[in-house]
C-alpha cells in the first residue's frame, strides 16, 4: 500500500486535485467566486486570501533572493577550517561563539544540515554543532533584517535574538557534558562520512553559482507559497470567534502557533513575512514563540536531521526547544 | 529537465512582479512605498538571473534536444488530451466528468508521455507557475471588509508613525486629517468633548459589523506596517441611513462634524455628514 502510494504519489495528487474540484462544483462552494456588480473585486472572502497570500509572496521575494545570494557569496570566502580555528577552549565560551557563526554563514536551515555535518567531519563536537543547528537561522544578518521589516517592533527583534542565543547556548552546553558524543549520530552517517567531494572546475563557478541558486530559491519559494496559502486561507475563512478566543488566550496562542509553524516548515529568512496576517489577533508572546520555534524545529528540519542525529537526542533537543519556545513566549506575554 | 523549468519559473516570477509595476495602483494593493524600489530591484535580478540560467542550460545540445521532445510529447499524448477534454466537460457540463478525469489521472497508460512527467517531481514548480498565471488572470483588489470583519478585535488598535505629526499640528488643521490620524488623536486625547463639534472630511470604504445599529456605519480604512498582510481596520462611525443607496466596500467620501452618540451603551465619537459622495479608490489605499 505505502509502496503503491509512494511510486503513484503525482497521479494521485492529480486524482485528488480533479476530486476536490467536483466537490467544490456539486457543494456550490464557487459561489465565493461570483463577481462583484463592478466586475472588479471577487467575493469579498476570496479577494482578501489572493490579497493576503500575494503580498506575503511579493514582499518576501527580496528577501529571499538577498539570503540566496548572500549565502552563496559567503560560502565562496568562509571554509570551515578558518571557523574551527575561531573556537575558543573553554567549554560556556565555545559555545557563544558558535552561536554567531550564523553571521558568517547566513544560510537557510536546511542549508545549514549539510554544513553541520561537514563541521562533524572536520572535527566538531556534536554540542557545537546543535548550537550551531540552532542559533544559525536566527542568528544572521538576513533573518534579523527580514524580521526588523516585518515587525519593526524591537520588543520582538530582541526577544527573538536573545531567545535563540539562550535556547541554543543552553541545549548546547547541556550536550557537552555527554563525554561519549559519537552516541549521538546514526550509523549512515558513519557510512556516508567516507564520501569524498568533488569539487567544480574553476572556469564554471558561473554555471555552479546560477545552479545552487535555482535550486536553493524554488526550495524557499516553494515553502513560501505554500506556507503562504496555509497562512492566509486559515486566517480568512477560520470563522473570527475560534481566531479571536484562540489568539488572545496567553497560552493556547503559544501552542497554536508552535504547532502552525511545525507544520508550516518555513525557511527563517522569511517566516516572519507568514506570520504577518496573524500579528493583530494573536498574542505576541505567541508571535515570538513561533520565531523561535520555527527555525529550530519543524517538519522539515527533523527528516533531514534524521540522517545524521539518532531519535533519542532529536527528541531530547525538541522537547528542549519546544518548553523553551513557550517560556519565552509566556515571558513575553506576562512581562511586557 | 527539472533545471529548466526551475529558471523558468524564476524568470517568470520576475516578469509577473514587472507586470505588477506596469499600473503603479496595483502594487500599493500589496505593499507600501517604503519596499517599492527593493521589489522592482528583485524582479529585474530574478529574469536577469533565470535568463542566464536558461541560456547556459541550452548551449548544451543535448538537452535542447530532450526538451524539444518532451513538448513534443506533450502535445502529442492520449492520456493527456483525455484528461484535458473530460474536465473541460466536467466544467461546462456534468461534474460527473471531472471523476472520471480523476479516475483517468490514476490509470496508467502505455507508452503515454504523461506518465513520464508524473513520474518526475516537475509538479513542485508546476505549483509557482500555477501561483504566478493564477496572479495574473485573477486579479486581486485591496484588502476588504471580510478582513475588517476578522480582525474586529482589533478594530482602532494602532499605533501610527505619523503621531508625532499629528498632534503637533492637532489644533492647526484637522480638515486634512485621514481615518488614521483621528485615529491616533483620539489615542492621545480620548477626551469626546473635545473633538465634538469639529470639522472632518475623510475618505474610507463602508464597513459594517453585525452589532451596529441600523442607520450607522463606519467609514473604515486600512493602517499597514510591513505589508497588506498585516493589515489592522480603523474607522470613524457615520450617522446615515446608508442602507439604500451605499453597499459595503464601496469608497466614499464623507464631510461634517463631530458628535457624540450613544452606541450599544458606550459614548461614541460619530461623524454626522453633511455630504456623502462616492469616490474612486485613493492610489494608496491603505495608511502607513
Amino acid at each position: 500500500m505505502l509502496n503503491f502510494i509512494s511510486e503513484n504519489k503525482n497521479r494521485i495528487i492529480l486524482a485528488l486535485l480533479f476530486f476536490a474540484a467536483f466537490l467544490i462544483l456539486i457543494l456550490r462552494l464557487d459561489q465565493y467566486l461570483e463577481f462583484n456588480p463592478d466586475g472588479q473585486l471577487l467575493s469579498a472572502k476570496i479577494n482578501d486570501f489572493l490579497t493576503t497570500f500575494r503580498s506575503i509572496f511579493i514582499q518576501a521575494i527580496p528577501f529571499v533572493l538577498f539570503g540566496t545570494v548572500i549565502s552563496r557569496i559567503v560560502t565562496v570566502f568562509v571554509k570551515e577550517e578558518l571557523l574551527l580555528k575561531l573556537i575558543p577552549k573553554n567549554r560556556v565560551l565555545s559555545h557563544f561563539v558558535i552561536s554567531f557563526f550564523g553571521v558568517l554563514m547566513p544560510v537557510c536551515e536546511c542549508g545549514n544540515v549539510p554544513v553541520a555535518r561537514s563541521f562533524i567531519l572536520k572535527g566538531f563536537k556534536v554540542s557545537h554543532v546543535f548550537t550551531f543547528l540552532l542559533a544559525a537561522p536566527i542568528i544572521n544578518p538576513v533573518t534579523l533584517f527580514a524580521t526588523w521589516e516585518a515587525f519593526q517592533d524591537p520588543i520582538i527583534l530582541i526577544a527573538r535574538v536573545v531567545g535563540a542565543f539562550f535556547i541554543a547556548n543552553f541545549i548546547g552546553i547541556l550536550l557537552s557534558f555527554k563525554k561519549d558524543d559519537k552516541e549521538f549520530l546514526t550509523n549512515e552517517f558513519y557510512e556516508e562520512v567516507c564520501h569524498v567531494h568533488d569539487y567544480e572546475p574553476e572556469r564554471q563557478k558561473l554555471k555552479e553559482f546560477l545552479n545552487i541558486f535555482q535550486r536553493e530559491f524554488i526550495l524557499v519559494i516553494e515553502m513560501l507559497v505554500i506556507g503562504g496559502i496555509i497562512a492566509s486561507l486559515s486566517q480568512t475563512f477560520i470563522p473570527r470567534e475560534i481566531i479571536l478566543s484562540i489568539g488572545s488566550n496567553p497560552i493556547f496562542s503559544i501552542i497554536a502557533m508552535i504547532l502552525f509553524s511545525f507544520v508550516i516548515s518555513v525557511c527563517s529568512s522569511v517566516d516572519s513575512f507568514i506570520v504577518l496576517p496573524y500579528t493583530s489577533t494573536f498574542t505576541s508572546g505567541s508571535i515570538v514563540s513561533y520565531l523561535l520555534f520555527g527555525p529550530m524545529i519543524d517538519i522539515k528540519i527533523l527528516t533531514l536531521m534524521k540522517t545524521t542525529f539518532r531519535n533519542r537526542i532529536l527528541i531530547i533537543v525538541t522537547i528542549l526547544v519546544t518548553l523553551f519556545s513557550i517560556l519565552f513566549g509566556l515571558l513575553t506575554n506576562y512581562l511586557l | 529537465m527539472r533545471k529548466l523549468y526551475s529558471f523558468f519559473t524564476i524568470v517568470l516570477i520576475g516578469l509577473y512582479i514587472g507586470y505588477l509595476y506596469l499600473d503603479v495602483r496595483r502594487i500599493y494593493i500589496y505593499t507600501t512605498d517604503r519596499y517599492f524600489y527593493t521589489i522592482l530591484i528583485s524582479g529585474a535580478v530574478l529574469v536577469l538571473f533565470g535568463l542566464v540560467g536558461i541560456f547556459i542550460f541550452l548551449k548544451q545540445k543535448n538537452e535542447l534536444n530532450t526538451f524539444f521532445q518532451n513538448l513534443k510529447g506533450v502535445f502529442t499524448d492520449g492520456k493527456l488530451a483525455l484528461i484535458l477534454f473530460l474536465s473541460l466537460l466536467g466544467f461546462l457540463t456534468s461534474q460527473v466528468f471531472l471523476l472520471l478525469a480523476a479516475f483517468v489521472s490514476l490509470v496508467h497508460f502505455k507508452n503515454s508521455f504523461f506518465e513520464v512527467i508524473l513520474d518526475k517531481n516537475i509538479f513542485r514548480p508546476a505549483l509557482l507557475v500555477t501561483v504566478v498565471i493564477l496572479g495574473v488572470i485573477l486579479p486581486s483588489g485591496q484588502i476588504s471588509s471580510a478582513t475588517a470583519d476578522q480582525r474586529i478585535g482589533n478594530f482602532n488598535t494602532v499605533a501610527l508613525d505619523s503621531n508625532v505629526k499629528s498632534i503637533n499640528s492637532f489644533n492647526t488643521n484637522t480638515k486634512n486629517y485621514n481615518i488614521g490620524d483621528w485615529i491616533v488623536s483620539l489615542s492621545y486625547n480620548p477626551d469626546l468633548n473635545y473633538y465634538k463639534g469639529k470639522e472632518v472630511g475623510v475618505t474610507g470604504f463602508v464597513f459594517v459589523p453585525d452589532n451596529l445599529p441600523e442607520n450607522i456605519f463606519i467609514l473604515g480604512r486600512f493602517v499597514i506596517r510591513c505589508c497588506a498582510a498585516d493589515a489592522t481596520p480603523v474607522g470613524l462611525r457615520v450617522k446615515y441611513d446608508w442602507r439604500d443607496e451605499f453597499k459595503q466596500d464601496q469608497w466614499l467620501r464623507v464631510t461634517g462634524k463631530f458628535d457624540i452618540a450613544n452606541i450599544n451603551g458606550i459614548e461614541e465619537l460619530i461623524i454626522v455628514p453633511d455630504k456623502i459622495e462616492e469616490t474612486e479608490i485613493p492610489d494608496r489605499p491603505y495608511i502607513n
